[in-house]
């Protein structure tokens, strides 16, 4: 069933919940990318968002029922998708992990020339804020309907937001001297390093 | 700017950030106010990550990318043997209920198989046997309704083109959904042809697949859930044998589980998209196999249908 846009998001839902077999594929199918991004970019590996995606969207498909109608349909389907990768998040958190010691991604590193690609800097920053900004600067999700998709009070989405991207600017170079010497880039990595983990 | 003067306040990155968000209020945004004034290091950092905001932004809006084919495919592969809504699963979706780490090897990627679960599901998620009783029930609503879309809702279905040629059966559907070579064994893998909900309409289907009779004296019947085949897995548990049904007439070979997950690995690395469900019927008064994809098309398929020749007839646009 081809998706002509003449149902909306609460109508393939009821319709999925009335029976109708092709309704929440195309529900899948008219979100898919949003929610693989917020996926991808939350747990940085692709295999991971792939588990993270299909067993939110099961879920999803199974308490379809139960939605109320209190958000918008995308609104919860980022939120199960949100979950599904706090899940993981955490279960990774929980496990012994043999990632680098604190130390050796902190300031030095920084001196040098490389600017950090993108995608390994959203990794590093705290998973809060890393989702936080996934949301609101890479998929335009309004900051209200972020934090009801993270359960978090708007002013906490927006301090998220801004110590994500100051975290960022540090890591991508962007607060270091124009002529290269020194000065507040190191310190201020040294400084986002120190207190990553403690928002 | 100078990187140390232990005198002076460090800049505070997060504080800085918030103050420059606006969401500082009352003293400490006062504090902040004569911090980014008075302290050189201070305002130099706030002057430049002010100015850095915007390309922080741009970096941002540059990561998204679209969700990949074989990732979509494993997805909605997944979600008709998910069954109806169950207890265990939240409405908000948290602690999802049903686990997905596929048994080895893996669907296209790494995903999971079609199948759900794997045998090591831990404690409280859908063990095999819990999954086979809900595919008694839910599967058969599927494939009843799937019997319905095949005579009525496929008319809508155009055919792409419609080649015996076994050589040109892949491209007879298009491209694959990605683009990319698709690896025999991965789809292999991905199937499990035992809980595919399958039917034996016996109808006769035209070039848009839609039915035209009831085929050559072989009355329609009701949609039967997949039956497991002691033959074809080890999990030992169940000794079912597959339905009467599938053991008659030219589709016989097929009606074996073993038979069926070959030509459905060989149909799904040719059109690149996973099965959801097969009626055993007729295609333009041949026996035929009608296979239904996950990317909405529909392919008729020979009896002599096999994984090195999938003997693709007909494949309707997806």
């Amino acid at each position: 069933m081809a998706d002509d846009g003449s149902l909306d998001d609460a109508a393939l839902l009821r319709a999925h919940v009335d029976g109708d077999p092709d309704a929440f594929a195309m529900l899948v199918r008219r979100h898919r990318d949003r929610l693989w991004a917020v996926a991808l970019r939350t747990l940085g590996d692709r295999e991971e968002a792939a588990d993270a995606v299909q067993d939110a969207l099961i879920s999803a498909f199974r308490a379809a029922d139960r939605f109320r109608g209190d958000s918008a349909v995308t609104t919860w389907l980022h939120r199960i998708v949100v979950n599904a990768c706090l899940d993981r998040v955490r279960r990774a958190n929980a496990r012994p992990t043999t990632e680098l010691p604190e130390t050796e991604v902190a300031a030095p590193e920084r001196d040098t020339d490389t600017v950090l690609d993108v995608r390994a800097a959203l990794t590093r920053l705290p998973e809060e804020q890393r989702l936080a900004l996934v949301l609101v600067d890479m998929q335009a999700v309004p900051v209200a309907d972020a934090a009801a998709m993270l359960g978090v009070p708007i002013g906490t989405v927006k301090s998220r937001c801004a110590r994500g991207r100051a975290r960022l600017a540090v890591m991508l170079g962007y607060l270091r001297n124009p002529d290269g010497s020194g000065g507040v880039s190191s310190q201020t990595e040294a400084i986002a390093s120190r207190t990553e983990g403690q928002s | 700017v100078t990187a140390t003067d232990d005198a002076r306040p460090p800049v505070d990155l997060d504080l800085l950030a918030d103050y420059l968000e606006g969401l500082l209020t009352g003293a400490e945004a006062q504090r902040v106010d004569e911090l980014v004034t008075y302290e050189p290091q201070w305002a130099a950092t706030a002057a430049r990550l002010r100015a850095a905001l915007p390309a922080v932004h741009e970096n941002l809006l540059g990561l998204a990318e679209p969700m990949p084919p074989d990732v979509l495919d494993r997805v909605l592969a997944a979600l008709p043997v998910a069954g109806p809504s169950t207890p265990p699963a939240r409405a908000d979706g948290s602690h999802p209920a049903p686990a997905t780490r596929p048994s080895p090897p893996p669907a296209p990627g790494r995903g999971a198989p079609p199948a759900g679960p794997s045998r090591s599901a831990p404690p409280g998620r859908p063990t095999r046997g819990n999954r086979r009783r809900r595919l008694s029930t839910g599967a058969i609503g599927l494939a009843l309704i799937v019997v319905v879309l095949g005579i009525g809702s496929a008319i809508g279905f155009g055919l792409s083109q419609s080649a015996k040629s076994t050589s040109n059966a892949g491209s007879a559907a298009g491209a694959p959904d990605n683009g990319a070579p698709h690896s025999l064994d991965s789809y292999r893998a991905a199937i499990d042809a035992r809980s595919l909900p399958r039917t034996e309409s016996g109808l006769d289907y035209g070039p848009t697949f839609a039915a035209l009779s009831s085929g050559g004296g072989v009355p329609p019947r009701q949609p039967t859930p997949a039956a497991p085949q002691a033959t074809h897995g080890s999990e030992g548990d169940s000794s079912t044998p597959p339905p009467a049904q599938f053991n008659t007439g030219p589709l016989s070979r097929l009606g074996g589980t073993a038979a069926l997950q070959d030509c459905l690995a060989g149909v799904a690395a040719r059109l690149g998209s996973l099965p959801m469900s097969v009626d055993y019927a007729r295609y333009m008064g041949q026996p035929a196999l009608i296979v239904r994809l996950t990317n909405g098309s529909i392919a008729a398929v020979a009896p002599d249908c096999s994984a090195t020749n999938p003997d693709i007839l007909a494949v309707s646009g997806g």
